[in-house]
């Protein structure tokens, strides 16, 4: 009961310290980002590029913790990232991101690279796009997915969806062999 | 990209196929302002015989934070979605 009590008051005082200090949490305009930026960065963070420490770092970095006992561990990747690009400004995520890539991931691609490669994809036409994404897939669902007559249908969306297939693969191997893939 | 996608739809077996624009919320946490909550967002789901193949930020609808005292807040059995 007496326990019950304190707790209450706790929170009480909490409630005015937090109404004094009118914290009004406003996390990342996502406004800030390009087109390119955001879906680069989005890949980065939640499509399991970036390994479960350097996530871990980049949350502690940034002073965000998840409420659940033992979080670090039972959080998904995924998860964590998508809080990261919600609420830490463009800025300071963006070199942050940028000082992880080229420290420990300097054999992968780096924004520059990606978005030559983006730009250049955005000139193929959506059949040798289809045939640049068969050959490079490791992925048997969005194999199956992209081979389907229904998503096939919309030629717009499907290039859409192919150039961003393609990234999400060569994220997956070296920036050599990137490099070979398209000599080829 | 994907506001551009075939809109989703539920075939006849019952099964999304296409493109869905849905709603998840994360797990409680707490900013470096000491405030704390979810992140209330919306994601566009691709899907092919009822299985995510893809799945990205809806950036064109924002997010938002919603605010609360997780002070007393008992992880355990909370998914977040």
């Amino acid at each position: 009961m007496f326990k019950h009590m304190i707790k209450k008051i706790l929170k009480f005082f909490k409630s005015l310290i937090k109404k004094d200090k009118n914290v009004i949490f406003q996390g990342s305009d996502w406004k800030d980002y390009s087109d390119f930026e955001f879906r680069w960065m989005e890949i980065i963070l939640t499509k399991d590029i970036l390994k479960r420490e350097d996530l871990l770092f980049l949350l502690k970095r940034f002073k965000i913790k998840f409420l659940e006992k033992n979080w670090e561990n039972s959080i998904g990747t995924e998860e964590m990232g998508n809080v990261l690009i919600n609420d830490v400004p463009k800025k300071e995520l963006w070199l942050e991101v940028f000082g992880i890539l080229s420290k420990r991931y300097a054999d992968k691609l780096n924004f520059d690279e990606a978005y030559k490669i983006w730009e250049k994809l955005g000139g193929y036409s959506r059949n040798d796009l289809l045939n640049t994404y068969k050959r490079i897939s490791t992925d048997k669902n969005i194999n199956n997915f992209v081979n389907d007559k229904n998503f096939l249908e919309n030629e717009e969306s499907t290039s859409d969806f192919l150039k961003l297939f393609i990234i999400e693969e060569f994220y997956k191997i070296s920036k050599k062999e990137v490099i070979k893939f398209l000599e080829k | 990209m994907s506001n551009k996608s075939v809109p989703g739809s539920i075939d006849s077996s019952g099964n999304k196929q296409g493109t869905f624009l849905e709603g998840e919320q994360s797990r409680p946490h707490e900013h470096n302002s000491g405030s704390s909550g979810r992140d209330v967002e919306a994601f566009r789901n691709t899907y092919k015989d009822d299985k995510v193949v893809h799945r990205e930020k809806a950036s064109d609808w924002g997010k938002i934070h919603n605010d609360n005292d997780y002070a007393d807040y008992d992880s355990s059995g909370d998914s977040g979605k």
